[in-house]
């Protein structure tokens, strides 16, 4: 009386080797199969934005989707070579069913689930590699599609089986009669299938990561962080031009040219990328018959597509996994007792209790400074009651003093009391004709050069602009670290940075060989920014 | 005769075209190295004018006929709208009154006049202050208080403005010129600038390049802008040498702030016994005492031992807005150790920025308070006083003539009020030790010899007759019909045997204030809280005055005649009466806080036993 692993004893005909694999194929491909589809509607629901699956993002995972999603795509390329083994081993057999009947048509869907597992495994390592903004996003648009093929096969698989034969089906594939043998086999395979996959992450990760040279150069040189790069050095500095892919369904692809150089001490970096209009509005403010208001489309989702500045984010980690090194926490909640998500997009979180350094450049609220704003994704905070604006993990570094302000005390659709006026009425003039992506305006007033709100002072006519960005001094304490500043010319933004090789400060990374960097370009967009999923590695020359 | 008549008329116009205003405004001279020989002098195109072709008219004597032209100045340009041009002297002869003109092709400004450095170690009068960034008028007071020292130069410590935008900038320059004073010279209006030794401070490290293109300092001599010009030392005679540092140097400048370093721990050593004293400014202290800010600046402290090491006397610090004197100090880890001979910071910057509380306390401190307030220095071969003056005293100080100033290179105006420091008083006094570092002056200033007795006995008396001893005591020139004057005893016992009264001054806690001015005068008959005549209260010598016109503690200095009158009490020459606080006229009566309210006036007096020592 053989002993069976299932719950039920059933006297179905005995399971040789052949369909033994089968079926172990079957129960490793199944959750795989559902939680890739399950993963991949999340990346695409979260990069695209939109809600062609409104009831479905409910169940979706959330977290840390794309290294979900990656870690899948790694057992799938393990099931593959299993399933090739199976292949090569039965290679003298007729192919087997496992109820022994094969319903009408279904051999043709078997075989479009093959090839279509086949080409979504090759898109899917064509896109790891080359990355998702490659061949223009044609690419992840095919991975997309053929996912969602792939997902409508294997439904009418299913129901094709179940209906000709459908205990039968059901019972051999789901309930089969198998030895402690097998399930022993299945489960060591599933095992050694994860733990490979894991292993080998790192190494795969490092072998497959384009390196951004990082030469050396005299400390008699002299590199000024203007964002003209006319120095000499940055002639001969290699480039890597990293593809990132916006997000939103237009998903347009923006390269960005990186270069790097160290100087004694010093890094200096240089990024470039194209951006037809240099976009220097931040959420300006307009006198209306009622009063002053926001000019805003999406603010109150803290999603403004319209009225903002064009900014740049630089992450540095010493993590190489895809999506900012893990950072980013796909879905409505990522982020477990933390209040959902405004747009359903996500949060940025280091994961177990990392640090990412980020280097946030905006085009107008950092203007003038010379730096740019350096923050960090560290844990996630905890919630703040009174907080306009929960982020998760992504926090700015310590300021002292000085830095920016908006020019009101609480934002909102309706009318909104300025902080303050300026203190020469004049100084408005220059905005009142300005158009948003005039690159000689940008749309701030010195802190200095205003004055408190006063109504008696307030006699500005309606229809009247005023900007909401008041300067206050450069950044004082670690938000002020790395020296920065942009120009916009000829249809490209040109950022230089600079900071020191070790810093001083506990919320960012020192700037070493083997240090991870990933860019993220934010068209004027408060939170939209496109995103490349795998990073570039320095290593000094 | 036509053509005499022509040639007559084109002089004339040629005359006057020398004259005519020139498109170029705010002159300002620049000490950057060598200063008995050179000196930078800066000016700025004037708004949108055109200008070109500018350089320098100047000569030795008020002959103007006798001036040379310099050659043409540099431009260079401030975040890229405020042009600057600069012009270098060189060749001066030292101790000596240079006249001069900025022109451009249009014309040529105003004249003044600056004096180079003396070669010999003759005294100075310097001032020392920093962050008039914020309040304006204030800045402006502290502008008019310099014009009316006359200081031979001033070191200003960085964070002139609040933005470091061209505007405010352009503004600041502006505001610099009420530190020159107007001065007539052979019928001619002059007015006499200041040599400025200037340093980066926080709010300028978005373009720390301005120390080139707004002050033309050229520190590495390159002809162009870079961040070695943020540093740079001069030695004034061989009296001075001031090294001038730049704190603000961060990450990003890792390689400017090694390089510093290195210069200053190679130049030290090397130069800094080339002068008597050895100074230094710098904008962020090493030890702020301010608890809003960081409790230690490394990138200053760095400097601590080198500065310990090679003899640094004077430390100037900014920053924080308040003012502090530490005793002789060196470093000790990450603090400072007191030592009878060490360095001295002060500081910390308040030339119109807004004050901050002095709230951390270190033994090695001697006196921390908030007030707006720069610092005049005096330097001698043997001394270095300090006085610390308030910025509100500018509108009572008389301005010092030109010919005082000529006569003593020490003369000081007067009408000003100074700091009184709880140790030290009005001078905080330091001397050169044997081993070259400094030492207080032990003959004036004691930390430690300084004493604070609270009242013992303290009454109001009314004009009616009656008296009032609650919480608070009064004094009013008219309450109701009534005078109100406050009477105030102290005890002196605790002060010891043979001690010599240098300063004395008497605090109250205001808690009404009053705007009208009130007289201290000495009591002259014996009276109790419980016995005391209105009639009494009259008469007695007048010792000091205040307008106690805030909230808070409020500081009268006793004259010389209060000083004696204490001195006479301990000498028992005179009987200790207490004094008297009666208005000066004003009917806006004064409250403070009584001896019964636990808060009572404060008798506070420095003095000297000379057995001690």
């Amino acid at each position: 009386m053989p002993t069976h692993c299932g719950p039920f004893s059933f006297t179905a005909m005995p399971l040789h080797k052949p369909l033994t694999r089968i079926v172990i194929l079957h129960w490793l491909a199944l959750p795989l199969l559902l939680a890739s589809l399950a993963s991949g509607l999340r990346i695409h629901i979260s990069s695209r934005l939109d809600d062609l699956f409104p009831g479905v993002a409910h169940w979706l995972p959330q977290g840390d989707v794309y290294g979900l999603h990656l870690l899948l795509a790694c057992a799938w390329l393990a099931l593959a070579c299993a399933y090739g083994t199976h292949l090569w081993l039965n290679r003298a057999a007729r192919p087997y069913s496992a109820a022994g009947r094969m319903a009408p048509y279904n051999r043709g869907l078997i075989q479009a689930l093959r090839w279509l597992l086949l080409a979504l495994l090759l898109l899917g390592l064509a896109i790891y590699l080359a990355g998702s903004a490659a061949a223009g996003g044609w690419l992840l648009w095919a991975h997309r599609w053929l996912a969602f093929t792939l997902l409508a096969c294997f439904i009418l698989h299913m129901v094709m089986q179940a209906g000709w034969t459908p205990w039968n089906q059901l019972r051999a594939i789901v309930l089969p009669r198998l030895t402690w043998q097998a399930c022993i086999v299945t489960l060591l395979a599933a095992l050694g299938i994860s733990t490979a996959t894991w292993l080998m992450r790192p190494i795969w990760q490092q072998a497959t990561t384009t390196v951004l040279p990082v030469s050396s150069i005299a400390l008699s040189e002299t590199i000024t962080v203007d964002g003209a790069s006319t120095e000499a050095a940055w002639q001969h500095a290699a480039a890597r031009t990293v593809d990132t892919l916006g997000v939103g369904r237009e998903q347009a692809a923006i390269p960005v040219t990186v270069q790097a150089l160290r100087q004694g001490e010093v890094m200096y970096f240089r990024f470039s990328w194209p951006d037809p209009t240099p976009s220097l509005q931040h959420l300006p403010l307009i006198k209306t018959s009622t009063g002053w208001q926001i000019k805003q489309r999406g603010l109150n989702q803290h999603d403004e597509t319209l009225y903002y500045e064009d900014k740049l984010a630089i992450m540095f980690a010493r993590d190489a996994a895809a999506a900012g090194s893990g950072s980013m926490q796909l879905g409505q909640q990522p982020v477990h007792q933390a209040p959902p998500h405004a747009t359903g997009r996500g949060y940025h979180a280091a994961q177990r209790g990392g640090l990412i350094d980020v280097w946030h450049w905006k085009a107008v609220r950092t203007h003038g400074f010379n730096q740019l704003d350096d923050s960090h994704f560290g844990s996630p905070y905890p919630v703040v009651p009174g907080d306009t604006r929960y982020t998760a993990g992504y926090k700015s570094d310590p300021l002292q003093a000085g830095g920016y302000t908006e020019n009101w005390a609480w934002p909102g659709e309706g009318n909104i009391r300025p902080k303050r006026l300026p203190r020469d009425p004049a100084l408005l003039d220059r905005f009142q004709e300005a158009k948003a992506d005039d690159p000689g305006v940008y749309w701030g007033m010195s802190w200095y050069e205003s004055i408190p709100y006063d109504n008696k002072d307030d006699h500005y006519p309606v229809g009247t602009v005023m900007p909401s960005v008041l300067w206050k001094t450069v950044f004082e304490g670690d938000r002020g670290d790395v020296q920065a500043a942009a120009q916009w010319q000829q249809g490209r933004w040109t950022l230089e940075a600079a900071r020191g090789i070790q810093s001083a400060s506990a919320f960012d990374l020192d700037l070493v060989d083997g240090l991870y960097l990933w860019v993220a370009v934010f068209d004027h967009a408060q939170i939209r920014h496109s995103y490349h999923l795998r990073p570039l590695r320095l290593r000094f020359d | 005769m036509k053509v005499y008549r022509r040639i007559g008329w084109l002089c004339l116009g040629l005359a006057l075209a020398s004259q005519a205003e020139a498109a170029v405004k705010n002159v300002r001279v620049v000490w950057e190295a060598n200063p008995s020989s050179e000196a930078i002098i800066g000016f700025s195109r004037s708004g949108s004018a055109a200008s070109s072709g500018q350089y320098v008219k100047y000569g030795s004597s008020t002959t103007e006929s006798s001036w040379q032209n310099s050659g043409t100045a540099i431009k260079r340009t401030f975040k890229s709208s405020l042009d600057n041009y600069f012009v270098r002297l060189t060749g001066l002869s030292a101790n000596t009154e240079y006249y001069f003109r900025a022109c451009d092709s249009t014309g040529c400004t105003e004249p003044y006049f600056f004096r180079t450095a003396p070669s010999a170690p003759q005294g100075l009068t310097f001032i020392a202050g920093g962050d008039s960034r914020t309040n304006r008028s204030q800045r402006q007071q502290g502008n008019r208080l310099v014009q009316k020292v006359r200081p031979h130069f001033v070191m200003f410590s960085g964070d002139y403005t609040d933005n470091h935008s061209a505007s405010e900038m352009d503004t600041w320059l502006t505001d610099w010129l009420l530190t020159y004073t107007p001065t007539t010279i052979n019928g001619v209006a002059y007015k006499q600038a200041y040599p400025l030794i200037p340093t980066v401070g926080n709010h300028e490290a978005s373009d720390m390049n301005f120390m080139c293109s707004v002050f033309g300092v050229d520190a590495d001599r390159n002809g162009s802008c870079s961040l070695r010009d943020s540093y740079y030392a001069l030695n004034v005679g061989n009296l001075l040498r001031i090294y001038t540092l730049n704190t603000e140097f961060g990450s990003a400048q890792a390689n400017d702030r090694t390089a510093q370093r290195n210069w200053l721990n190679g130049d030290l050593p090397a130069n800094g016994s080339s002068a008597q004293w050895r100074l230094a400014q710098y904008h962020k202290p090493m030890f702020p005492r301010s608890s809003s800010k960081p409790a230690v600046h490394q990138i200053a402290l760095d400097w601590a031992q080198v500065f310990y090491d090679y003899r640094m006397n004077l430390v100037n610090e900014s920053d924080t807005h308040i003012a502090k004197y530490t005793k002789p100090v060196r470093p000790n880890g990450s603090d400072y150790q007191e030592v009878s001979a060490g360095t001295v910071y002060i500081g910390e910057g308040a030339w119109g920025a807004p004050v901050r509380t002095a709230d951390r306390s270190s033994p090695w401190i001697v006196d921390q308070g908030s007030f707006a307030h720069l610092n005049v220095i005096q330097a001698t071969t043997s001394n270095i006083d300090i006085r610390t003056v308030y910025l509100s005293s500018e509108p009572n100080t008389s301005t010092l003539s030109k010919a005082s100033r000529d006569a003593d290179p020490l003369a000081l105006p007067s009408g000003w009020s100074l700091w009184d420091s709880a140790a030290v008083g009005n001078v905080f006094s330091l001397k050169r030790a044997a081993n070259n570092l400094t030492e207080l002056n032990e003959s004036t200033s004691v930390p430690g010899q300084t004493i604070s007795l609270s009242a013992t006995r303290d009454v109001t008396v009314a004009s009616s007759g009656t008296l009032q001893n609650g919480n608070t005591v009064l004094a009013d020139g008219d309450d109701a019909g009534k005078q109100l004057r406050a009477l105030l005893g102290w005890g002196l016992t605790s002060v010891p045997a043979g001690a010599t009264v240098q300063s004395a001054s008497i605090k109250l806690n205001v808690v009404d204030p009053s705007s009208g001015s009130y007289n201290l005068h000495a009591m002259n008959s014996s009276w109790s809280e419980t016995a005391a005549s209105y009639a009494q209260t009259s008469g007695g010598t007048l010792i000091g005055s205040v307008v106690p016109s805030s909230n808070g503690s409020a500081s009268i200095t006793l004259n010389a005649a209060g000083v004696a009158m204490v001195q006479g009490w301990l000498n028992g020459s005179m009987v200790n009466h207490g004094v008297v606080l009666s208005s000066g006229g004003s009917s806006n009566g004064v409250d403070f806080s009584s001896r019964e309210s636990g808060n009572g006036a404060q008798l506070l007096l420095n003095f000297t036993v000379p057995t001690l020592r």
